[in-house]
């Protein structure tokens, strides 16, 4: 291990600490040792290298200096021992650690696919249509009720998620009082 | 809750293929579950190795990038699960790959599971008694 998780950490080193914000992405340099990709390695390779890591489910644990705010580290602490979500604190942070980069990997997977394949990005009657199949929801069978719902719907919030147009696209669904 | 989406062989190949003509439809179920995934919503997208067998699904191979990325969980087809399948092979006579995602289902326990199947038929049979969600493509 060559770095703590301040500096972002790899099994074999380290590189930039990585931020993610609303949307985008940013990179900001802080790690003094050998890094495992350059700040311009390609979304591909590093789709590959964080998938690898997140397989290898080998007994190797690190301590580390990652830094978390007090009130967070307490509230773990609390949830493990009131609530018993987690055998630990430690195993509910990498719980939620880890389930955070499959959700980031696998939207960084879709989003390089899209990239190549624009005509492959579902819109939000699609994913409508997708969310009510994988629910079973009763809408599922009205795809076209829902891409309407879709279209009615993102006019007015160009960021609503497929659950708010099932959710719209219900409401429009029930019969007037 | 937790919630399971096992894929068949024909939503494998219609992630597969950008010129499948199911292609976009199941990259919609795939970003759904990425949606949900962002919103801490327990929900992972699973694969019977029996169907990733038919499918031709090597993960060693550069063709499978796509899926490979996916975070797609293989599901061995253990002792247990060869049992149950072979079970339900011999009641229903439907293929290997099949009978390996019925004992999928009727082993899982998560409280939802959603098969993304072009056969709806044959996977409510081997699903058995185990209430599922189709979505058919």
């Amino acid at each position: 291990m060559w770095c703590d998780l301040d500096d972002e950490v790899g099994v074999e080193g380290c590189g930039d600490a990585f931020e993610q914000g609303s949307g985008s992405a940013s990179w900001t340099e802080s790690c003094t040792t050998a890094m495992w990709y350059s700040p311009g390695m390609e979304a591909s390779a590093a789709i590959e290298r964080i998938n690898a890591l997140l397989d290898a489910s080998g007994p190797e644990t690190s301590n580390t200096s990652m830094r978390i705010p007090t009130a967070l580290r307490d509230a773990a602490a609390f949830a493990v021992r009131e609530l018993g979500v987690a055998s630990s604190a430690t195993a509910l942070t990498s719980a939620a650690l880890r389930a955070s980069l499959e959700a980031v990997v696998m939207q960084a997977a879709l989003d390089e696919h899209y990239a190549h394949h624009p005509q492959a990005r579902p819109d939000l009657g699609d994913l409508a249509v997708a969310a009510a199949e994988i629910d079973g929801h009763p809408l599922a069978v009205e795809p076209e009720r829902l891409r309407r719902a879709a279209a009615e719907i993102a006019g007015h919030h160009p960021d609503a998620s497929p659950d708010d147009v099932l959710l719209w696209a219900e409401a429009r669904a029930l019969p007037a009082a | 809750m937790t919630r399971l989406v096992v894929l068949d062989n024909e939503a494998v190949q219609a992630i597969q293929d950008p010129l499948h003509r199911k292609h976009r439809q199941v990259m919609s179920h795939a970003q759904v579950v990425a949606i949900r995934k962002r919103s801490a919503v327990a929900i992972k997208i699973v694969i019977p190795a029996a169907v990733r067998v038919e499918a031709g699904w090597d993960r060693t191979s550069r063709a499978w990038v796509l899926l490979n990325r996916l975070r797609i969980a293989d599901i061995p087809l253990d002792a247990a699960n060869a049992n149950t399948a072979a079970a339900i092979r011999s009641r229903t006579g439907v293929s290997v790959a099949d009978v390996h995602l019925g004992a999928v289902i009727q082993s899982a326990s998560a409280e939802q599971i959603t098969v993304i199947t072009s056969d709806p038929g044959d996977i409510r049979r081997v699903a058995g008694d185990k209430n599922i969600t189709v979505a058919a493509i």
